[in-house]
């Protein structure tokens, strides 16, 4: 066998050895190019991957560094114009190299399963969960639809679907973002693959979901013995999951090793750059304001918001059903302070972001900006007054008309408001805009596809400040970027907010990167703000059960920490917010209440956002607040103040 | 680890795709298909000139009846020929050219700018308006622009009117659903949203975002529907129903040479047959390149 590999392999590596470990995936030099011959882009170069049983891998780059790609390479799925070589490959014991297209057919989802990131689009819509996977176990064993209908049942309730039986006939729309992944896992392990090639498996979904997947890909490992190569951008779940590592970098691979080596002393400066561009859990904002200042203008003010989106049933009216999307929100901003809104999807953050910029109109409550009480106003002065508050949203691809050159799209805000009179005057503006977002002049002529996702978010920004607002709402605006891009635009927004004074309020459903900017934080569950406070005293000590349980969810990027802390298990689906459980709304998921031996009080009286007498400031809405902090798991946040607690 | 590939092991870029072929290729491809659109435009330039300078240069009066001269077949003084009346074929068949496009012309600008405007109204306003407009454009839908025709040839009598009238009318849901699917499409898309943070007035998001997303597709549609339209025009003049002889018009000209095709004067015919041939499909090609052309995503666009 081959062991001229750049990492110890096991001299057993191939066969059963000692270990018990089998060679499920061996790969060396493999190569993928695209394009013309004559000017080929070069995709993978040189890449070299084992997988054993039992174990699990990681795949780790930014986007464009290549890991998708070989995944796909190993499992023939690359489109025709795709040129693919190996030197030697063995994948789930076969020779790979050897294999025909139908061979390869046959080995993918018999000894090969696969989990894409995107479990929707994955999914048939129009077919029920059972039958699909029930198709899969068909094609790949000779075995008669019932028999195949009980092993499809057995799999959905491997992989942790509360009532399978039923769970089979529904179709993909009627399964919550976490429960399609299980089912697409389920799909998966139809054929009892040993092999598991899973690409961002968790990347789409909310963090206390994605920690309940990557316990369930942990647990098959255990059980089955399988080999999972993960591919991800996110090395908090590398920390979490993964036995060894292989960085990639533009087609390449930089840095391999055992996940503990790698994490805590990376060699390659690449790696050493991603870890450090990682928004981390336990080091805060790094400039914190003054606290207490008590003479704080105020930037943004909301009391009793609260926004219901109204659906009639049917054409004839009826019964109208109300989503409580936002639910008697009270916040308060500092000038040139930053909240930081956090929360899982669906919890209504982006509903209450819209309705502080006047994009939705709220169905009670009131919205003051800098001293101005919006609402009822005409619509001329509601674009007037617009000015002085701006959005940037999560997708600026999507943002930016297409057919609009960056010049053209910063000078258009200026335009509507009469600002910078002559076209001179208002060039010299854009130039200027360009230049406090860190892009040259040169990007004016541009069209928004030729710029890459980190340069068009900083338009969008640019765009925001283009009309000198006071406050900003910044709807997960970063959380689409690679992790290096996104430490930039968070070090260029803390730069703008010295600057300028703006404030913001920053959504975001990633608690590491609203630790880093924020200097208050609030909570979100089911449209109410269920904690807020200043932004250290949550991180350090959480007073609602959720907030504890997001804190515990988040993977961290130190394997040490990582593996020794105790985690809050939330179990389940945030609930429907058209429906939402009576009493406190979190009552259904909380782990508090189970350890006090269910109180009565939680389903049936509604808990007030509270303060504690000694920190006015920290207040959280739940019955049991205070009796939390005793409870909580002393290694919280995988973190150095836990240790020292 | 072996990090470069011999370059016999490579496969060699195969034929097909122009995506992946060699760049002269590419570039020689992409100028193919730019001159595709091109000569389209010539031919449809080509044609409308035929149509507006043709009959006083060819001279010859379309509806100069001259019996010795019957059924002559294609000759120097005749080139089409002359018809059963010993009417000259050519100066017909280049009046019938004027009125095709004409109608068609006329007929399809004023469906698609009707059209445009139902389309982007209900799907703006939405609700019950979009509700019962949508039924009644549904209503108007069920009327292929034939029968059309002839409910209006019977009810205002055959004519160019009621010939352009019915296309016009048959035509406006097919703008008016384009438009409005592709106003739902936008006003849901994020920088839409962006504009209205920004302060913009509604009518600058519509003419500034929202109509020049839309122009496109409507001009492919309208070029297509002047193909769609020389076919309606030719269809009732071919059944009696369109513009009525003695004027020149391609349908009814066919009509007529039909009962010489079996005694072999087939240039009565095949003549208008050819120039229906043509019109439609410069239209047809010009609506396919515009959708290529305008697409923002397309090969041609560099």
């Amino acid at each position: 066998m081959n062991l001229h590999g750049s990492e110890p392999a096991p001299a057993s590596a191939g066969a059963v050895g000692a270990t018990g470990r089998e060679t499920l995936l061996r790969v060396r030099g493999l190569n993928v190019t695209f394009g013309p011959a004559a000017d080929p882009i070069r995709s993978v170069r040189g890449v070299d991957l084992d997988v054993r049983s039992g174990e699990v891998v990681a795949l780790v780059g930014e986007s464009g560094s290549g890991k998708t790609v070989s995944a796909l390479a190993l499992l023939g799925l690359l489109p025709a114009g795709a040129r693919v070589t190996m030197d030697e490959a063995v994948l789930a014991g076969e020779d790979r190299a050897a294999m025909s297209d139908e061979e390869l057919r046959l080995l993918r989802g018999a000894r090969v399963g696969t989990v894409f990131q995107d479990p929707l689009s994955s999914l048939n819509p129009v077919q029920r969960i059972g039958d699909q996977i029930v198709e899969a176990i068909r094609l790949h064993r000779r075995v008669g639809v019932r028999e195949a209908r009980r092993l499809a049942v057995a799999r959905l309730a491997q992989v942790g679907i509360p009532d399978p039986e039923r769970r089979c006939r529904d179709y993909p729309h009627q399964f919550s973002g976490g429960m399609r992944q299980r089912a697409m896992i389920a799909m998966a392990l139809a054929s009892s693959p040993p092999l598991l090639i899973a690409d961002e498996p968790t990347t789409a979904l909310d963090v206390t979901v994605q920690a309940q997947i990557l316990d369930l890909l942990q647990e098959l490992r255990r059980e089955l013995s399988m080999g999972v190569l993960l591919i991800t951008h996110d090395l908090g779940v590398v920390g979490r999951v993964a036995d060894r590592v292989v960085v990639m970098s533009r087609g390449e691979v930089v840095e391999r090793g055992e996940t503990e080596q790698i994490l805590s002393r990376p060699s390659d400066p690449y790696t050493v750059r991603l870890l450090d561009s990682l928004p981390r859990l336990d080091v805060a904002k790094s400039a914190p304001p003054a606290a207490g200042d008590a003479a704080e203008e105020i930037a943004l003010e909301t009391s009793g918001l609260e926004v219901v989106f109204s659906r009639r049933r049917g054409p004839l009216g009826g019964r109208a059903l109300g989503v409580r999307a936002v639910d008697d929100v009270s916040l308060t901003v500092g000038a040139g302070r930053t909240l930081g809104l956090v929360g899982e999807s669906g919890c209504g953050k982006t509903t209450l972001g819209r309705a502080i910029v006047q994009l939705v109109e709220a169905t009670a409550g009131h919205v003051t900006i800098g001293g101005t009480r919006l609402g009822g106003e005409s619509a001329r002065r509601l674009r007037d007054l617009r000015r002085h508050f701006q959005l940037v949203f999560q997708d600026p691809r999507a943002s930016l008309d297409p057919r609009q050159r960056i010049g053209r799209i910063l000078e258009e805000p200026l335009a509507l408001h009469g600002l910078c009179g002559d076209g001179e005057q208002r060039r010299r503006r854009v130039a200027e805009l360009l230049e406090l977002v860190g892009l040259g002049p040169e990007f004016a002529t541009r069209l928004p596809h030729e710029l890459s996702g980190g340069q068009r978010q900083r338009i969008g920004i640019a765009r925001a400040l283009a009309l000198e607002p006071s406050l900003i709402v910044l709807d997960e605006s970063v959380s689409a970027l690679d992790v290096a891009i996104q430490a930039q635009i968070l070090a260029l927004l803390e730069r703008l907010q010295r600057e300028l004074g703006i404030a913001y309020v920053f959504i975001s459903h990633d608690l590491a990167v609203v630790r880093q900017i924020a200097d208050t934080v609030a909570v979100m569950y089911l449209g109410r703000v269920v904690e807020s406070g200043p932004s250290e005293a949550i991180y350090r000590g959480p007073r609602h059960p959720y907030t504890a349980a997001l804190l515990s969810a988040v993977p961290v990027a130190d394997v040490r920490r990582e593996r020794a802390r105790e985690r809050i298990a939330l179990h389940g689906d945030p609930p429907s917010p058209a429906d939402p459980p009576s009493g406190c709304a979190f009552h259904t998921r909380c782990w508090l209440r189970r350890r006090l031996d269910d109180p009565a009080v939680c389903t049936t009286t509604r808990p007030a956002l509270g303060g504690r007498a000694d920190s006015s400031q920290h207040r959280a809405a739940c019955h049991f607040a205070d009796r939390q902090a005793a409870l909580l798991p002393a290694s919280l946040l995988g973190a150095t103040q836990g240790a020292s607690a | 680890m072996s990090a470069t590939v011999p370059e016999a092991a490579r496969p060699a870029p195969g034929p097909r795709g122009g995506g992946r072929s060699p760049a002269p290729v590419r570039r020689a491809w992409a100028a193919v298909g730019e001159a595709g659109l091109r000569v389209v435009a010539i031919g449809l330039v080509a044609f409308l000139a035929l149509a507006l300078v043709g009959p006083p240069l060819w001279g010859k009066d379309p509806l100069a009846v001259a019996l010795p001269d019957a059924l002559q077949p294609p000759s120097a003084a005749h080139p089409f020929g002359t018809d059963e009346l010993g009417r000259d074929v050519l100066a017909r068949f280049l009046v019938g050219a004027r009125i095709s496009l004409a109608v068609g012309v006329c007929a399809v600008f004023a469906s698609s700018v009707v059209g445009t405007l139902i389309g982007a109204f209900t799907g703006l306003v939405g609700g019950v308006v979009d509700a019962v407009i949508g039924r009644a454009l549904d209503g108007v839908l069920a009327f292929p622009a034939l029968i059309m025709g002839m409910a209006l040839a019977v009810a205002m009598g055959p004519g160019p009117l009621s010939v352009g009238l019915a296309i016009a009318v048959t035509g406006v849901p097919w703008y008016a659903r384009t438009v409005r699917s592709e106003v739902l499409s936008l006003r849901s898309r994020e920088f839409i949203d962006a504009q209205r943070v920004l302060g913009a007035p509604t009518g600058h998001i519509l003419t500034r975002h929202v109509l020049p997303s839309v122009l496109g597709g409507v001009a492919v549609q309208a070029s297509l529907g002047i193909a769609y339209a020389v076919l309606a025009i030719a269809g009732l003049g071919f059944l009696g129903l369109g513009i009525q002889p003695p004027t020149p018009e391609w349908g009814g000209m066919i009509t007529a040479g039909r009962t010489y095709l079996i005694s072999g004067q087939w240039w009565m015919s095949i003549f208008p047959g050819l120039g229906i041939l043509a019109l439609v499909t410069l239209s047809m090609a010009l609506g396919e390149g515009l959708r290529d052309h305008l697409d923002p995503h397309g090969k041609l666009r560099r």
